[in-house]
């Protein structure tokens, strides 16, 4: 019995230091890509720097900040004295960034409990978290098409949206209707197909396409736009929220997302009103809508402490992860929960709303769960 | 030029990553050949198993090279009493390399595990999926005020009993049950007895009320929730859910779990009447002809809500179809049975030792010979005449 013991040991002594050395393979294959990054990776044009000087930048942020230098150029750095750089937490990405919040707060065996759109409304279901309707799975050998042909002639839905089961930024994510008796399938770049020339080759999930606040829709008509709200739990298990930011599509596409040329804009927490103006990927600053020619500074989002409530709701109810980007939608009815984000790009969250560590209670609960991997981020504030 | 230097990595690591699981297998095997020896001189009581040492050594080497299992059955299931043609109709262990292998990619995805892992999981999709559990009344850690809230809890809704689980924890290890007795709070862990006051809990724990079982059985043992066994399989391509067997487990000692590690011992289920078999065994491969406990005949006795117990359990395997292959812990109460708890690598060799091999059912071994399930020759040939 005692061999057996020592085996298991032994077993997960082996075990515990290759998950040790794994973030560290993958800062040393970052380090290879170094060069792609300096390349590749900055905007030369806007940069005023000199190659020499962004090459000290990213000896900095790379040995120091413990960072890839890829938000460089996306947080314009260049603009800002090197002690303002440790407020950023960088992308979650980040090898040792993401070793330190998989084992503290998203736990690998959890993830699919989200990384699963089906799963995740299993999940909402049980834990009462508002969501869009579920109407289940469908493959490519189920006879989907006479599934999605029935919904639609059967359920009082304006339409369907048809995920990747595991997909993520919008992928392949597309939008039926019934139209003249018909059903229309739209995809992200706004191709029409009809129901027989619609395939899928991977397990996907239906929802309802929701019906969104006129106020939203006001600003944007054609995409769900959502909010992304970040939240973590403290160790106390008490909701801290990081940020809020409401994503738009554009140019008549269906989907917000920002990697499908989407605009982001920063929301003041406590107000909900929004702040500051649009900002898409690539930097490119927008004040106003560019369909609807909205001004986006000081418009007040509908819901706005409902939202709030729900966010923080979730949170607390859904402690499976302790770290969410909840992509919540505002229907006429209320906030509902579209789906929860187990890794929520930081990289874009802080380009639109800031350093996540300019708000000290941020800083404060990172440190608490040892979440900060540098010195400089470290001795912030203290 | 940068992009598809970024696609080839990518395709190199995942083709690092098929590597991997490819030669997992292998390795395990070395490391269970490395153990072989132990198992032969430790793991076979030569005072129940007397065929002499020859003949074990030579069933070892035919269940390793030819059955390409680990001879960690062969005492269990007291294989030494069978012939070597009936051996084939035993799965064996679910941790046996190839065969975890090939469960893993065929019907049991390592990353759904967790539906079945962790029980406060297990718990919201029962509750999604209307499916009868136990109730719980809380879900306390360490930083919970645990002491006072266990103490509410116990008065509140006047639970003479409750159970604490942990959330992650797999053969009964570390659940307590927590009870009254003259006016103070006990907590009982296997056998030590202490104060409420000196419960320290350091994960996750699920509380729930101890469990008023069935009359009937608890005749047979009332000591500790006699559950069912029942482990299921999903058959992706006919769409529906297939009942390997069941079992009943059952507590001795006035144990408050039924779990075999415990000291319980199991029983095969006829998965036709419901009634007991006369596969009676514990841990330690001794037979049972009546309950140690209570004196009462194990062959025939009947499995109360037998048809609506089945008919959970594959419902259960049915709805969460994304956990292919599912060993289902069922308590029968007076109105029912209820689900206990789900487990994702279900004790095939504990399983087969009570219930029989699984594959004397054509059906089953039809299953896992679709699925690419069976890894020696011997099985596949079974019934081929």
């Amino acid at each position: 019995m005692n061999l057996i013991k020592r085996y298991y040991r032994f077993r997960s002594f082996v075990l515990e230091t290759i998950g040790r050395c794994r973030p560290l393979v993958r800062q040393f294959i970052r380090f290879l890509a170094l060069p792609y990054c300096y390349f590749r990776m900055v905007d030369w044009k806007t940069c005023p720097k000199t190659r020499i000087q962004v090459a000290g930048d990213f000896a900095y942020l790379f040995f120091v900040l413990k960072h890839f230098p890829a938000n460089y150029s996306m947080h314009r750095l260049w603009e800002l004295e090197r002690n303002q750089w440790a407020y950023y937490f960088g992308s979650i990405y980040d090898p040792l960034q993401r070793y330190a919040v998989d084992r503290e707060l998203l736990p690998k065996d959890n993830q699919i409990l989200t990384n699963d759109k089906g799963l995740w409304h299993i999940m909402a279901k049980s834990l009462e978290i508002p969501t869009p309707r579920f109407f289940g799975e469908i493959g490519p050998d189920d006879g989907f098409r006479d599934r999605i042909h029935s919904l639609l002639a059967a359920e009082d839905v304006p339409g369907l949206f048809i995920k990747l089961q595991r997909g993520a930024g919008g992928r392949n994510a597309v939008l039926a209707r019934m139209i003249e008796g018909e059903v229309v399938i739209t995809d992200a770049i706004d191709n029409v197909r009809t129901l027989s020339e619609f395939t899928i080759s991977k397990t996907c999930v239906i929802e309802e396409a929701i019906t969104q606040h006129s106020e939203i829709s006001a600003i944007y008509p054609y995409s769900v736009n959502s909010i992304r709200f970040i939240t973590i739990l403290t160790q106390s298990k008490t909701v801290h929220e990081i940020g809020a930011m409401i994503r738009f599509g554009v140019e008549g596409s269906h989907v917000d997302n920002r990697s499908r040329g989407g605009i982001a804009v920063r929301i003041d927490l406590e107000s909900g009103v929004l702040s500051g103006n649009g900002l898409s990927t690539l930097g490119i600053d927008f004040e106003f809508h560019p369909d609807s020619g909205t001004r986006f500074d000081e418009t007040q989002l509908p819901c706005w402490q409902q939202i709030r409530e729900i966010a923080k709701e979730t949170q607390s109810k859904f402690t499976f992860q302790k770290l969410l980007g909840q992509d919540i939608a505002i229907t006429p009815d209320g906030p509902v929960i579209m789906e929860l984000n187990s890794h929520p790009d930081t990289l874009g969250f802080e380009q639109v709303c800031g350093p996540l560590f300019q708000n000290r209670n941020t800083w404060e609960v990172f440190k608490e769960w040892d979440l900060l991997i540098s010195r400089p981020v470290r001795q912030l504030y203290s | 030029m940068s992009s598809n230097a970024i696609t080839r990595f990518r395709k190199l690591s995942e083709n690092l990553e098929r590597l991997r699981i490819a030669l997992t297998p292998w390795f395990r095997v070395i490391i269970r050949l490395l153990a072989l020896p132990y198992w032969y001189l430790f793991k076979v009581d030569r005072s129940i198993c007397r065929i002499g040492n020859w003949q074990i050594f030579k069933d070892f080497v035919y269940i390793v090279c030819v059955l390409r299992s680990f001879p960690g059955t062969y005492y269990p299931t007291r294989l030494w009493e069978m012939d070597r043609s009936e051996w084939a109709f035993y799965y064996g262990s679910i941790l046996d390399p190839f065969q975890r292998a090939a469960l893993l990619r065929e019907v049991s995805q390592y990353e759904y595990h967790v539906l079945a892992k962790d029980k406060e999981v297990t718990l919201r999709v029962c509750e999604a999926f209307d499916l009868p559990h136990v109730t719980t009344l809380a879900i306390l850690d360490q930083v919970d005020n645990y002491k006072a809230e266990l103490l509410k809890l116990l008065k509140l809704n006047n639970h003479h009993k409750l159970l604490i689980k942990p959330a992650l924890g797999s053969c009964g290890e570390n659940i307590k049950l927590i009870f009254l007795k003259e006016n103070q709070v006990w907590v009982r862990e296997s056998e030590e007895v202490y104060p409420l006051e000196e419960l320290i809990i350091n994960q996750r724990y699920l509380v729930q009320p101890f469990l008023e079982q069935h009359d009937d059985l608890n005749t047979l043992f009332p000591h500790a929730v006699n559950t069912i066994r029942a482990i299921t399989i999903f058959d992706k391509k006919r769409n529906r859910s297939l009942l390997l067997g069941a079992k009943l487990r059952t507590g001795t000692r006035k144990t408050y779990t039924d779990n075999m590690h415990r000291g319980g011992i199991s029983i095969g289920i006829d998965p036709t009447t419901g009634r007991l078999t006369n596969r009676a065994m514990d841990y330690e491969a001794r037979f049972y002809v009546d309950h140690p406990y209570s004196g009462i005949p194990l062959l025939g006795f009947q499995i109360p809500y037998w048809n609506e117990s089945v008919n959970l359990i594959l419902e259960t395997q049915t709805k969460i179809k994304k956990l292919g292959f599912i060993g289902h812990d069922i308590a029968i109460t007076a109105q029912g049975p209820c689900i206990i708890e789900l487990n994702h690598q279900p004790c095939m060799m504990g399983f087969e030792q009570a219930y029989g091999p699984i594959f004397k059912n054509k059906a089953s071994w039809e299953f896992f010979r679709d699925h690419d399930l069976l890894i020696n020759q011997p099985s596949r040939n079974l019934y081929q005449s």
